[in-house]
């Protein structure tokens, strides 16, 4: 196919498609690196919108309010909490991610484009349209209100009679299907497509953690898959599965979420980890301490991560002997993090460490999952868990590690940003962009610790704690501003940024640096190989595969 | 089942037991304190230690002459073996957090124990709806949006829900236990002073949870007796 595109269209960069300034081309494009970008850029249109929604609630906590009070009602209030969880973690956060992943992985293991470009697309649209059907949802009667956890029974049309609610449970679904077709998309290329001599063991750590997470998606998201079928019977066909009366439709729903829900959170965070590792490694000039390990350490989460779901169920009706059970493997999975932060730490000895933006966020995303992690610990003792379980606490370590992981993508956009756009960003702006974000996301969320005693999901509060909860407000407008800064930075560079060439990072070493900025459509000319132990692109003349036929 | 007998009511921690046992408050109260205290520990060891090395090997402070093996555009990893600092600082850690833990585990069995076997506990059932609480006392006596308890006495809570689940729990006495339908779940508190607590809801069930809230009243336990007497006859 490729052959007789380049016989029949020349060499003509876009081969056949309409240009990038079409919008015709966005519609019927199937090629990964675009893909990558609608992504990039759907992704962020939801950041703003989960964002919007989180400042509602923050200025709804600017006070504690009484009923009726403050610029959200009670049901709006429920609503934007929901919404805003489902939308950063299904709608921006892993989205996000795969728009680098769709970009980048094919070019770092050498493959021309997916294992199925167009099941590719469709991915992408099923998601677009799950967003749609998500925004729509608000204006049926109010979307679903019950928490981004959905739990039985309250997630039933008898609690939740909205038309919208079905609708954003829906959407949800439509979701999960666009997911499970992306995984195995990512499986099928990822083991099957990879340049010659480029073992699993050799590919870049992103690659790494896309393989690991399209894996974790695969089974967790069957999961939720098979809850939200039984959901949309409830709602919509008028089965009780999740019925009101006794305790197993709430265990059950309880279940199969977290069954998801655990794998889930490594599944936002490790391509912002893959990226964060491949960023400390070039901008300190130095590989990643124990590559090997950390990649074993990978492997291990991914596989222990389904094992610990019942941590999120300490007070639900499981007993004394579970409850022992898996603290020890929670305890059991926060060691390879351990390990993998260690690495990441020693790999700046001895480095000739660029502080570059990129590098910066990295940097400031390990700190805050230091921290996340820490705080982590405390929900691991189940006694501490009793009490933290429904407060702030939760949202404060929750937070900073999935924002922490956020900021590690913030360093993938700026790292990747001249290879997509064939620009430099501005330097300057991005410093701003990163000292606002870090000292706006401290002062958001750690005060949060503090003030961990505010149940969750509440806007009322003990009055003393109403300087904390301020601090946190004043905070998450500034973080609102750095990422006004990162837009424009990136809005302005797009036409002014200087050229960025092949790759404007001295120590970069995996493939997608070794061509154009950005790349061609078709990525490269000829075959890229590590058979002889480093990079080599074979004309595709000498390929062995019957010549130049190009009746395929 | 492994048996675990403890002694109830244990204010305050026996010398010879490492773990903290006693009230709720007191438990939480301990563990907190050292998890706060090593956690800060580490942290700022780590972030400092993160921040020392970044600023030492900034580019331009190195010397010159370079003798490191820089990452090179288009190379495989070279197979190198530099794990042994990385798994003797993962055994450090994997030290420190797993001791912390285990030592919780002892509180832990504690907590768990069943209290309800103790001598003249008060017994309480919860039953939580859309939007408050029911408490049901031993005489059948019923009363919504009070728990009314005696000091320094174990009161346990036999909790569950009318209709969707919801989560009982007062951060002045450290309790908090899910309330879900058709299912009981136990748990105790023993308050140490008399006065009023809060307690709520900590699980979102609904448009009115954010005030889905109840008074605990702690009594002396003479006032409480008199109240037991009389509660029936009033209200
Ligand atoms: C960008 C990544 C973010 C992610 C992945 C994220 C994720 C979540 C999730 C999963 C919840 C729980 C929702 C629920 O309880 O149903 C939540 C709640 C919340 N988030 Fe975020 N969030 C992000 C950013 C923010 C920002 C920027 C702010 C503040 C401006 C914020 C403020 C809040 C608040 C106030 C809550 C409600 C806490 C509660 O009452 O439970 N979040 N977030
Ligand atoms: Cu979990
Ligand atoms: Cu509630």
């Amino acid at each position: 196919m490729n052959k007789l595109l380049q016989t029949d269209g020349g060499h003509s960069d876009d081969h056949g498609l309409p240009p990038m300034s079409s919008i015709k081309r966005w519609l019927v494009t199937t090629n990964h690196k675009d893909i990558g970008i609608l992504y990039i850029v759907t992704s962020l249109f939801f950041l703003v919108m989960g964002g919007v929604l989180a400042l509602l609630i923050r200025l709804q906590l600017w006070l504690p309010r009484a009923p009726g009070e403050g610029l959200l009602s009670a049901f709006a209030y429920n609503q934007s909490v929901t919404a805003h969880g489902l939308i950063m973690v299904f709608w921006f956060l892993s989205p996000f991610a795969f728009g680098f992943a769709n970009y980048i992985v094919p070019l770092q293991i050498g493959a021309r484009d997916l294992a199925f470009p167009r099941l590719n697309a469709l991915s992408y649209w099923l998601y677009l349209i799950s967003g749609i059907l998500l925004g729509i949802s608000f204006f049926q009667g109010g979307t679903f209100n019950g928490g981004w956890t959905v739990y039985a029974p309250l997630n039933l049309p008898a609690f939740t009679p909205q038309v919208g609610a079905t609708s954003a449970i829906l959407a949800l679904f439509i979701f999960s299907v666009a997911i499970t077709a992306g995984s195995v998309n990512f499986l099928t290329t990822i083991h099957r497509m990879r340049a010659k001599g480029m073992t699993l063991i050799n590919m870049p750590l992103f690659t790494w953690t896309i393989l690991l997470t399209v894996w974790m998606m695969l089974f967790a998201f069957a999961a939720l898959l098979a809850a939200l079928m039984i959901l949309s019977s409830d709602r919509i066909l008028g089965t009780t599965y999740f019925s009101t009366t006794g305790t197993q439709g709430s265990l059950l729903w309880t279940h199969l979420f977290w069954f998801f829900g655990h794998p889930e959170v490594y599944i936002v965070f490790f391509p912002a980890l893959g990226a964060m590792a491949e960023i400390f490694q070039t901008f300190t000039g130095k590989r990643i301490v124990g590559r090997k390990w950390f990649i074993a350490a990978l492997v291990l989460v991914t596989v222990q991560s389904f094992v610990v779901w019942m941590h999120h169920m300490f007070l639900t009706g499981i007993n004394l002997e579970i409850k022992t059970i898996i603290m020890i493997t929670t305890i059991g999975i926060s060691l390879p993090f351990d390990l993998m932060v260690f690495a990441l730490i020693y790999t700046l000895i001895k480095g000739r460490i660029q502080f570059t933006t990129p590098f910066l966020f990295a940097f400031g995303g390990l700190i805050l999952f230091i921290i996340g992690g820490i705080t982590g610990v405390f929900l691991g003792a189940v006694v501490l868990d009793y009490e933290f379980r429904g407060t702030y606490w939760v949202v404060a370590h929750f937070h900073y590690v999935m924002v922490g992981g956020v900021t590690g993508l913030v360093a993938a956009i700026y790292y990747w940003f001249p290879k997509i756009t064939g620009r430099m960003y501005d330097e300057f702006l991005g410093k701003v962009n990163f000292v606002l974000y870090f000292i706006g996301f401290n002062l958001l969320y750690f005060p949060l610790f503090i003030a961990w005693e505010t149940p969750r999901r509440v806007f009322t509060y003990p009055p003393s704690l109403i300087p904390w909860h301020q601090m946190a407000t004043i905070g998450g407008l500034i973080l609102a501003v750095s990422f006004a800064v990162m837009l424009y930075n990136f809005f302005v560079s797009l036409s002014r940024g200087e050229e960025a060439g092949p790759s404007p990072w001295k120590y970069a070493s995996t493939l997608e640096w070794a061509l154009p900025s950005p790349p061609p459509l078709e990525n490269w000319e000829g075959t890229p190989t590590y058979e002889n132990g480093k990079l080599e692109f074979l004309p595709d003349n000498i390929k062995t595969d019957g010549g130049e036929s190009t009746h395929e | 089942m492994l048996d675990f007998s403890f002694s109830f009511p244990l204010a305050g921690s026996n010398i010879l037991q490492i773990f903290p046992t006693g009230s709720r408050n007191f438990i939480f109260d301990q563990i907190f304190f050292i998890f706060v205290l090593l956690g800060t520990i580490v942290g700022v060891i780590v972030i400092a230690y993160m921040l020392i090395q970044a600023y030492r090997y900034r580019e331009g402070s190195a010397p010159k002459k370079d003798d490191v093996d820089r990452p090179k555009l288009g190379e495989l990893p070279p197979p190198v073996d530099d794990g042994n600092k990385l798994l003797k600082s993962l055994l450090l850690s994997a030290v420190v957090v797993i001791a912390l833990v285990v030592w919780t585990y002892g509180s832990l069995l504690y907590v768990e124990a069943q209290p309800s076997q103790v001598d003249g506990a008060l017994t309480v059932e919860v039953e939580a709806y859309q939007f408050g609480f029911l408490f049901t006392y031993p005489d059948g006596y019923q009363s919504t949006g009070v728990l009314r308890a005696p000091v320094d006495r174990v009161t346990v809570l036999k909790i569950t829900s009318r209709d969707v689940l919801h989560n009982f729990g007062s951060p002045d006495l450290r309790i908090k236990a899910d309330a879900a339908p058709g299912h009981i779940s136990e748990t105790w508190f023993l308050a140490e002073s008399t006065g009023t607590y809060d307690s709520a809801c900590y699980e979102l069930c609904g448009a009115g949870h954010s005030y889905m809230k109840a008074d605990i009243i702690i009594l002396e336990n003479s006032e409480f007796e008199q109240w037991n007497k009389t509660k029936n006859k009033g209200s």
